[in-house]
């Protein structure tokens, strides 16, 4: 018996222009292949400094699903029911780990000084988002429908009026302030998130200060 | 520098000296955060199942 060897089609040829091309290409340039999800990555990685990142994320995960369960039932149904006790803590502890361990993983970037290799976008996007975080959470503690929102909304408006601000961002109006807290601020984190973790992707984790980046 | 404990009433304790006031349960949290960031300095992370650390050696 002789082997025959079959010869595979030829792909065909890419549409030139076609925008679909574009957007992949354009894709595929900004995280190559292999670095959206990599199942290796560098032996300085194998450090509890590096978990903190991926914690917040999984911190921010919780604090997103517990928090669309709050908004379904209204501005002040977790203080009457039991579910509403439930899932309000959970929102809230969900948010103090977040920051515990946002706050962990700042330090530990800071000190490895994670803008080197051409990452001060990413730096900058996590600081961005950071900020974004500690806006939404001020202003679900304005959004929280009892006494303690209530002194926290009178003690703050008189800091963002001193700096112009209070006729944009009125503390004590509790609607703008939920709509801050539920849609537009955690729109910006979002998106600045998604961002981060694309850029992370894109130039791969920083390495320790002294350690050789794998090429 | 010393350090007066106070009482606000029904509203925690508190550390202060002159213009720095911050309740305890505050001060607890940040020394927490600092012992989680060293922990995470000096624990070992754990082996991977093929009997590396789980990453990739190069």
């Amino acid at each position: 018996m002789t082997a025959t060897t079959v010869k595979a089609p030829a792909a065909p040829p890419e549409t030139a222009g076609s925008w679909t091309v574009i957007l992949r290409k354009r894709i595929v340039g900004i995280v190559p292949p292999g670095q959206a999800l990599p199942d290796r990555q560098p032996a300085y990685m194998s450090s509890w400094i590096y978990v903190f990142g991926m914690a917040t994320l999984a911190a921010l995960g919780v604090v997103v699903l517990s928090g669309i369960v709050l908004s379904m039932g209204g501005t002040v149904w977790w203080h009457t029911s039991a579910l509403g006790h439930y899932v309000n803590s959970l929102h809230l502890w969900s948010v103090e780990i977040f920051f515990a361990v946002l706050v962990v993983h700042l330090w530990g970037k800071f000190w490895m000084a994670a803008w080197r290799g051409k990452r001060a976008v990413t730096w900058m996007t996590g600081m961005f988002a950071f900020l974004a975080a500690v806006g939404t959470a001020f202003t679900g503690y304005l959004t929280t429908t009892n006494f303690e929102s209530q002194w926290i909304a009178a003690e703050a408006k008189d800091g963002l009026n001193s700096i112009g601000i209070g006729g944009f961002f009125n503390a004590l109006n509790p609607a703008r302030m939920e709509l801050w807290h539920v849609i537009l601020l955690p729109v910006v984190i979002g998106v600045i998130v998604l961002w981060h973790v694309i850029l992370v992707r894109r130039h791969g984790i920083v390495p320790p200060i002294g350690a050789k980046e794998p090429k | 520098m010393e350090y007066a404990v106070s009482m606000a009433e029904g509203a925690g304790r508190y550390l202060g000296d002159g213009i720095l006031h911050i309740s305890i349960s505050n001060v607890i949290i940040m020394l927490v955060g600092i012992a989680l960031f060293v922990a995470a300095l000096v624990i070992p992370f754990p082996k991977g199942h093929d009997g590396t650390k789980g990453g990739d050696k190069k």
